[in-house]
């Protein structure tokens, strides 16, 4: 296992896609940091927390799809892929120990992004740690989904052009697609059907996972509702969060499981 | 020795009965009857300890305590009820009173039915209403602090300061938090509200069928509704901050069905709706800051002849949002208009656009149809959907500001942030030649 935790450190840290994530990460995260300055100091650094994930709601999933996409794909092109499973691995078994791999190394880059941004936070703003932490929390979530669809599409992607497209096209999907479509059934939306709507809503990540930050640092508020939120709401906003982090990893793994059983060949 | 003892004792006990009659006698009378003994316009001192309420004052009076006097409550009724002018309470702690709301009377910590009481210093726990006004004029409760039960119980329990019927009251430097609603006004007018702080309750402010009021330096923060003004006309709101008032119903301010409300230099940051007019006229809304608002201002079509200027819009999801049809407002006022963030040309550098500002939108007509579409406001689909729109030539006029302004943008974040970003540019490239060697 930690041969593959190295390998893939080496991998990433060589490689630039890792420092350009990061870099963008940092810049934009930066912005938001000094706009912050003129907050109310009150939920100021949660207002700030909030504005860094709607950043992050772009840069994360696609950086988490192209680097761990591209890790995978790598083992295939290079014929490390065969050696690994000629040698003694199955595939389930090389699968499981890259997808820890990218997973580790990838999260661990982005959370010391973030711990470095922290110094900024702690040095200009009103830092709060519980607050930082559901942050963390949120974007450590984000990060494992988004790797998991990425490894996934490594393994199916025959050639890089292919996997290039895939990946925008993936995310493309999920950041601004599916928003795209419900709002053009918002219309459609009423009391008959409002927890179909509610399932395919929470089941976007991407609002999941905002919901729950949002709710969890005290920035939108779960009492008043209207009665149609009310129904809306047919769950906590943790039990989504939850749902998610576990729903989609799994799910990818499996697929990716299924396809790459198919699409390996043994000589 | 033991008899000289005894006797400087005794003595000393008699010094201190001469010296301050009602504070050595406290502990035998109960509270009730040490008001009672005092006569009108007289002071009450009180010890620094618990008295068991409830108690009535129905006399001028004066009664001030020290640290860690305390006035409990039985929990059946109102602790302190005066019913006299001219009584001052003077620091000290309240908590206790019924929490039945089906009984004939609501219950407060302190309800005040004279004129000319003062209130001050005081700290309101454990009640349902916290101070109550009722019949009072010219009254001032000043320095109080109300802590209610639970943010997650609004309903359950009363306001913070509640004034009905009362006219000509000074409110200020209070702190109210968890309470249903934080200040409550109703049939009350020329009441000047200032320098207080509301928070986690339903609405920070609650004005109905109250005239002629002013609003200065409140801060409103964390309330499910800023502040709400009914039926309400001629009020002055004037350096008020509303502030991260978030939920799917939320606002910073709400003026319905009300006139002639001057809305002046107000802040407004953080909140689902910065401001929100329904069914409301004639109201001038002034140098006041929109700042990262999901929308700006949200006007229903039946809320018409408002005047907008001098207001910065910055950040905000959407600036304007009008609902239900046109709506007939102005967004200028003898040549000066509002600053929107956006791109605006000003080539005679009169500090004017050159061209008329256009506020478009398509969102109202979604929001219109439900409620759900305010949790997409902040999707990074909504653009694409409102460019998709403007393709299709679907958007709306939301605002027309025939004088946008130039403001001069702040100079110090963007000064920060350059150097941040020339200090980002040179670690990097020393990272770069290092890896290169």
């Amino acid at each position: 296992m930690m041969a593959y935790i190295w390998k893939e450190y080496l991998e990433q840290v060589r490689g630039k896609g890792l420092w350009l994530g990061l870099g963008i990460l940092m810049l934009t995260s930066l912005f938001i940091i000094a706009e912050a300055r003129t907050f109310p100091e009150e939920l100021g650094f949660e207002a700030m927390l909030l504005s860094v994930f709607d950043m992050n709601v772009y840069i994360v999933p696609l950086f988490a799809l192209f680097l761990a996409s591209f890790s995978i794909f790598q083992e295939k092109e290079s014929k490390t892929e065969v050696m690994l499973l000629t040698k003694k691995d199955s595939f389930f078994t090389f699968l499981l120990k890259k997808s820890i791999a990218t997973q580790l190394v990838i999260i661990a880059a982005f959370f010391g992004a973030f711990i470095v941004l922290a110094i900024f936070m702690k040095a200009f703003l009103h830092f709060n740690v519980t607050s930082f932490l559901t942050f963390l929390l949120v974007t450590f979530a984000l990060l494992v989904i988004f790797n998991q669809i990425g490894t996934f599409l490594g393994v199916i992607c025959k050639t890089k052009m292919q996997l290039v497209g895939a990946n925008l096209l993936t995310w493309f999907i999920i950041v601004f697609l599916l928003d795209l479509v419900m709002l053009y059934l918002l219309p459609a939306v009423s009391f008959d059907n409002i927890a179909i709507f509610s399932w395919a809503y929470f089941l976007d990540p991407l609002h999941a996972l905002r919901f729950f930050l949002e709710t969890e640092l005290g920035l939108f508020g779960l009492t008043h509702l209207s009665r149609l939120m009310e129904n809306f709401l047919i769950m906590e906003p943790a039990v989504f969060f939850i749902l998610n982090f576990l729903l989609w990893p799994v799910v990818f793994f499996s697929l990716t499981l299924l396809c790459g059983k198919g699409g390996v060949s043994h000589d | 020795m033991k008899k000289l003892l005894m006797n400087i004792s005794l003595l000393l006990s008699a010094a201190a009965l001469l010296a301050n009659p009602q504070s050595a006698l406290a502990e035998e009378k109960s509270l009730q009857e040490l008001v009672d003994k005092t006569p009108p316009e007289g002071t009450l001192e009180l010890e620094g300890r618990v008295y068991e309420g409830n108690v009535t004052i129905d006399k001028p009076m004066t009664i001030v305590g020290k640290e860690g006097t305390h006035i409990r409550g039985d929990g059946t009724g109102t602790v302190i009820e005066i019913d006299s002018p001219h009584v001052t309470l003077d620091t000290m702690h309240v908590s206790g009173s019924g929490m039945d709301q089906s009984s004939d009377e609501e219950y407060s910590g302190i309800r005040v039915m004279g004129e000319n009481a003062v209130i001050k210093n005081v700290k309101v726990t454990d009640v349902f209403h916290g101070v109550y006004l009722s019949r009072a004029d010219n009254s001032t409760i000043d320095n109080v602090t109300i802590i209610g039960q639970s943010s997650d119980s609004l309903a359950k329990q009363g306001n913070g300061i509640q004034i009905v019927r009362s006219n000509n009251n000074v409110i200020q430097n209070t702190y109210i938090e968890k309470t249903r609603d934080g200040i409550y006004v109703e049939y009350s007018n020329n009441n000047m509200i200032t320098n207080n702080k509301v928070t986690e309750t339903r609405y920070g402010l609650h004005y109905m069928y109250a005239d002629y009021n002013e609003f200065h330096d409140n801060e409103f923060v964390g309330n499910i509704g800023g502040a709400a003004i009914m039926q309400s006309d001629s009020l002055l709101l004037e350096n008020n901050s509303f502030s991260f008032n978030q939920g799917s119903r939320s606002f910073g301010l709400i003026i319905q069905t009300s006139r002639e409300v001057h809305v002046l230099n107000n802040k407004f940051y953080q909140n689902q709706r910065g401001l929100y007019l329904e069914q409301s006229t004639s109201n001038t809304i002034e140098g006041n800051e929109f700042f990262h608002n999901q929308i700006g201002v949200e006007l229903w079509t039946s809320s018409t002849a408002h005047t907008f200027f001098n207001n910065v819009f910055r950040k905000n999801n959407t600036h304007v949002v009008t609902i239900g049809g046109e709506s007939f407002n102005d967004w200028f006022k003898n040549g000066v208009g509002n600053y929107w963030d956006d791109p605006i040309l000003d080539l005679d550098q009169d500090g004017i656009g050159d061209a008329p500002f256009e506020a478009t939108s398509t969102l109202g007509n979604l929001l219109e149809e439900n409620e759900l579409a305010y949790l997409f406001l902040t999707s990074p689909a909504i653009q694409l959907y409102e460019k998709a729109n403007a393709l299709l030539g679907n958007q709306r006029i939301m605002a027309v500001d025939e004088y946008p302004l130039m403001n001069e943008r702040e100079t110090q974040p963007m000064l920060w942030t350059a150097l941040l970003l020339i200090g980002m540019a040179t670690g990097l490239y020393f990272v770069w030649k290092r890896r290169k060697a």
